[in-house]
């Protein structure tokens, strides 16, 4: 009850001190920050700050005497300073994770990767001197891989006109395409496989065979692109 | 109590008429004594590893150093009693290879000086979660079986106590029980390890007969008593009898661990706290080695092997701040490091 109203009231002192956009009647902010416009978002590289002076550029340097005089807002907390850190993969497990269980997740992703490394080690040291050329040990790199060749190019949105729902084909930004390969990934090992498997070997398993372009998921992007080609007269129903 | 106790009994070998030699045919071990996974020590990246595979001669010098034992060894001498990751990493290594450590030496300067006319002397290794007892325990099991003593190998007393499956009345004690699963497996990986002594021990050591035949000739309840406590069990009774000092002609060796253990906390690691009064009043007195984290010299030896058996994949894993982040975040702790370097 009060809630809105001190938003309500927020919005109006906001207005009043910099007025960033012409008022309109009726129309007030609903997402909100208690950060004010004042806060500089957080550096968690420790290069940056690793550089001596001589070598910052003119931008660089105003950079860094903004941050001296204005504060700074709190990092999220699965933001670390590490150097193993990867944010596909922190996207990757809050996408795994179910009730708010990120240690579960988070363990599940490390088996995952662990379950990889294994596998190609053990295909490492028992093949011949030509073949350890061609056999990625690097989970990391599998994952990454996996990840691009399970991206789907054009997707299907609905759109209705007249009464039909039709599916146009369309471009789709970067986000949505990692968006639906983790999905499809995620879901594939759910659903489809056995449930008395492990998840992280049925993963590990699903992640190699995308690697190699084959497999399920790969199977379910290519049967989108054909979807698309078979749409590609309603292309000009979109407008965006 | 002897809940968080896994022991092994070394024996020096023995002829029927109770007087002791050693052995002087090895010959099923002697074989495959030359390393060829190991590179001479020109290259200077291989510090980290040394050739000498037989534990006898380990020294200072070698401390920090990974030996290799061949594969054949290892199912012969250790058909059980290595901890599950490391058996994982030596299926994906295609080898298996050792940190030489400091107490590891230090109990194979006891055991190597050990008088075996005088009784039996018992060694209680202790430490930290994840520092290395049950492998140091094993180079000495290695260094046993080199040597031609007879080793009982018993891994984890807390398997025989927990869980367990099938109780039968014991047909020698009708009021004890015993375990023929755990039995049976325990002396068939028994029987692996000293095949070569097993036709010269037939008469002497009735009680281990009686546990063959209690398994063989004893007749399943209808119901099974769900309230056993360990004295009740056999297996524990028998274990007990063995780690009591009056027998000579050979060295007990324990590990103390919290990890299997009931009833007691996490951070309880001193031989006191986990052995409690009954316990620690039977195993006193004993000789304690205390198992501790890698130091850094130690560290960057596992480090260096870790890298060498590509284990750590990640391409920041090999710089300076990805060898000092996992410094950090394992506090040079073995079983930590190997958790850790698992997924990078």
């Amino acid at each position: 009850m009060a809630a809105p109203m001190a938003g309500r009231l927020a919005a109006l002192g906001r207005r009043l001190a910099a007025p960033a956009r012409a008022w309109l009647p009726g129309l007030t902010q609903v997402r909100w920050s208690r950060y004010g416009p004042s806060y500089l978002e957080p550096v968690v590289n420790k290069e940056v700050n690793r550089k001596p002076l001589e070598e910052l550029s003119e931008e660089e340097k105003t950079q860094q005497e903004l941050k001296a005089l204005h504060p700074i807002k709190a990092t999220a907390s699965n933001v670390t300073s590490s150097v193993f850190s990867d944010p596909t993969i922190s996207k990757f497990t809050n996408m795994m994770m179910k009730g708010g269980n990120k240690v579960l997740a988070r363990s599940i992703v490390t088996q995952t990767l662990e379950g990889i490394k294994r596998k190609q080690l053990e295909k490492y040291y028992q093949a011949s001197e030509e073949e350890r050329e061609s056999i990625e040990c690097n989970p990391y790199i599998i994952f990454h891989q996996a990840l691009k060749n399970c991206q789907p190019v054009i997707g299907i949105y609905n759109i209705q006109k007249g009464g039909k729902t039709y599916q146009v084909p369309s471009p789709l930004k970067d986000n949505r395409k990692r968006f639906l390969a983790m999905k499809w990934l995620i879901t594939e090992c759910r659903e489809h496989k056995h449930h008395r498997t492990f998840m992280h070997e049925k993963l590990s398993q699903e992640l190699l065979q995308a690697f190699n372009n084959e497999g399920p998921v790969i199977k379910r992007k290519h049967d989108m692109h054909k979807m698309a080609e078979a749409n590609r007269a309603y292309a000009h129903y979109r407008w965006w | 109590m002897l809940r968080s106790v896994k022991g092994v009994i070394c024996q020096g070998p023995k002829l029927d008429s109770g007087y002791f030699l050693h052995a002087s045919a090895r010959a099923w071990l002697s074989a495959a004594v030359n390393q060829d996974v190991q590179i001479p020590a020109e290259k200077p990246r291989t510090v980290f590893r040394t050739s000498e595979s037989n534990p006898a001669n380990h020294a200072e010098q070698h401390e920090g150093q990974h030996y290799s034992i061949p594969l054949q060894e290892v199912k012969v001498v250790f058909p059980h009693g290595l901890p599950y990751r490391f058996q994982m990493q030596m299926k994906t290594f295609n080898e298996s290879c050792l940190m030489v450590r400091k107490p590891a030496l230090e109990l194979l300067g006891y055991l190597k000086s050990t008088n075996f006319a005088h009784p039996a002397i018992r060694y209680v290794i202790y430490g930290e979660k994840g520092t290395g007892k049950t492998m140091t325990l094993c180079h000495a099991v290695h260094y046993c079986a080199k040597q031609d003593w007879l080793v009982l190998h018993i891994p984890d007393a807390h398997l025989w106590v927990k869980n367990c499956r099938e109780l039968m009345q014991s047909s020698y004690n009708k009021e004890r029980f015993d375990q023929p699963l755990e039995a049976s497996t325990w002396l068939k990986n028994f029987k692996t390890s000293n095949d070569h002594f097993l036709k010269e021990i037939k008469t002497q050591q009735t009680y281990m007969w009686t546990k063959r035949e209690s398994t063989e000739k004893g007749r399943p309840l209808g119901e099974v008593v769900e309230q056993v406590s360990p004295e009740e069990l056999t297996l524990v009774h028998n274990l007990r009898k063995m780690v009591v000092n009056d027998w000579n002609g050979g060295a007990i060796v324990t590990t103390l661990s919290q990890t299997g253990s009931l009833f007691k906390p996490r951070s309880a690691y001193l031989p006191h706290e986990l052995l409690g009064k009954e316990g620690f009043d039977t195993l006193d007195p004993f000789i304690p080695i205390q198992v501790s984290n890698y130091s850094q010299r130690e560290f960057e030896s596992c480090y260096q092997y870790y890298l060498d058996r590509k284990w750590l994949q990640h391409e920041r894993a090999s710089t300076e701040e990805g060898r000092k982040e996992l410094l950090f975040l394992s506090n040079s702790n073995p079983w930590q490091l190997e958790r850790i370097s698992a997924y990078l």
